[in-house]
């Protein structure tokens, strides 16, 4: 009986549960997405692609963008005069909701952003990237392989065929200094120790101690792939 | 380009106050106000009266069509700050203050100081002591930075970008002197 009562149980408990809004506003896809916008932002290299995240929060401003449209074409019309009770309504809501949608428009265009400017800087590096390796998306390989061949082009007709054959490549790592700018693991990030339970993390000659609830900066490399949040 | 050089070291102030505008907060709508999808949530209808926690922006925003007034966060009270002030100074570590608390207390004096109940100038003063003794100790604390790493406890989002392009870069500079 009993196996059967505890499910029963916590279902009874959650009906009387009205879900909270101030959890639901805090737990939602954009407030996640603005979180990898932040780790993106700061980290030297591209993180994994938050595809799911990013067309959830799509689907979300297609909605807004619906909304809007469809309480514009009230006012316009006429049906509701802009002055009474029911104008002021809709008024004010399309003020919020036109505020929710910029808001959302912004984290998800900075996220993207961030992710180009990483792949421009090192282009070359992440074309040589294995599908399976590469955190790109499909689309960002899309804009890779022409960015790519745009530039070839340019730098061949500018400059490139006037020169010796054995000078022509653009991706030559054999010199002192190697002409494929890879990202810089080691560049220091700043972290948030969000999980408790945390191995420690070898940093250089040190041994680092992740306390929970700790802000920390070190080498992007030590912390790569743990449950930290970038900030 | 897809962003300007400068923001891949750090964030401009303006990128961190939008982050703090999600933050939530306390409001206590004066009039009724119809439920609202929003992304990703509702914002349940509002009762005149009846406190309920949205975030920041959306606080902000129905302050400033008289919709509602802001309930001033407790770390915000006067006597709060005042402790924090004295902790401050005494304690060598940060004293745990929100981590956007520069921006959201900057949003709230700017946007709804009518609905703070203390001494505006008293708190405007507080805040400015505080940001004062953590400069300072920040900038004392600059001088330890090694190669590999470095513990900030209790500092906030606004001070740690402050100091994160200097320290992002003394700290590479050590780690290829060290190698």
């Amino acid at each position: 009986m009993s196996r059967i009562r505890d499910p029963i149980d916590s279902i009874i408990a959650g009906l009387g549960k009205k879900p909270d809004a101030s959890e639901q506003a805090a737990n939602r896809a954009v407030i996640e997405l603005k979180k990898a916008w932040v780790a993106e932002r700061m980290a030297p290299t591209v993180l994994p692609y938050a595809g799911d995240t990013l067309e959830t929060v799509m689907s979300q401003i297609r909605g807004l963008i619906e909304f809007v449209e469809e309480k514009s074409l009230l006012l316009h019309e006429g049906d509701i005069t802009s002055s009474g009770q029911d104008g002021e309504n809709i008024k004010l809501q399309l003020l919020v909701v036109e505020t929710e949608l910029e808001r959302a428009k912004f984290v998800a265009r900075g996220y993207l952003r961030a992710r180009l400017a990483k792949i421009d800087q090192s282009a070359i590096y992440w074309s040589t990237q294995t599908p399976l390796d590469t955190p790109l998306s499909p689309k960002e390989q899309e804009y890779l392989q022409r960015r790519l061949i745009i530039k070839e082009k340019l730098y061949d007709s500018s400059f490139l065929l006037s020169l010796h054959s054995d000078l022509q490549n653009l991706n030559d790592t054999d010199g002192a200094v190697s002409m494929v700018d890879e990202p810089d693991l080691d560049k220091p990030v700043a972290i948030k120790v969000t999980k408790p339970g945390l191995d420690p993390v070898v940093c250089g000659n040190d041994t680092v101690l992740l306390e929970h609830g700790g802000l920390y900066m070190l080498r992007y490399s030590a912390i790569a792939g743990l449950p930290v949040d970038i900030v | 380009m897809a962003l300007p050089g400068a923001y891949l070291e750090a964030f401009t102030a303006e990128e961190i106050s939008f982050q703090a505008e999600d933050e939530l907060i306390t409001i206590i709508p004066r009039r009724h106000i119809q439920e609202m999808q929003l992304a990703g949530w509702k914002l349940p209808a509002l009762r005149p009266m009846r406190r309920t926690d949205v975030p920041l922006w959306l606080a902000l925003l129905l302050k400033k069509q008289d919709r509602c007034s802001i309930v001033f966060p407790n770390w915000m009270d006067e006597a709060v700050l005042k402790d924090f002030v004295e902790k401050e100074r005494v304690e060598p570590g940060f004293s745990s203050l929100p981590w956007f608390w520069q921006p959201q207390s900057a949003a709230l004096l700017a946007g709804a100081s009518d609905d703070y109940t203390g001494n505006l100038d008293n708190i405007r003063q507080l805040l400015q002591d505080l940001r004062e003794i953590r400069q300072a100790k920040v900038r004392q604390g600059i001088t330890l930075v090694n190669e590999s790493h470095m513990q900030m406890d209790g500092l906030s989002l606004m001070e740690l970008n402050e100091v994160r392009p200097l320290m992002s870069k003394t700290m590479a500079t050590l780690q290829k002197l060290h190698q």
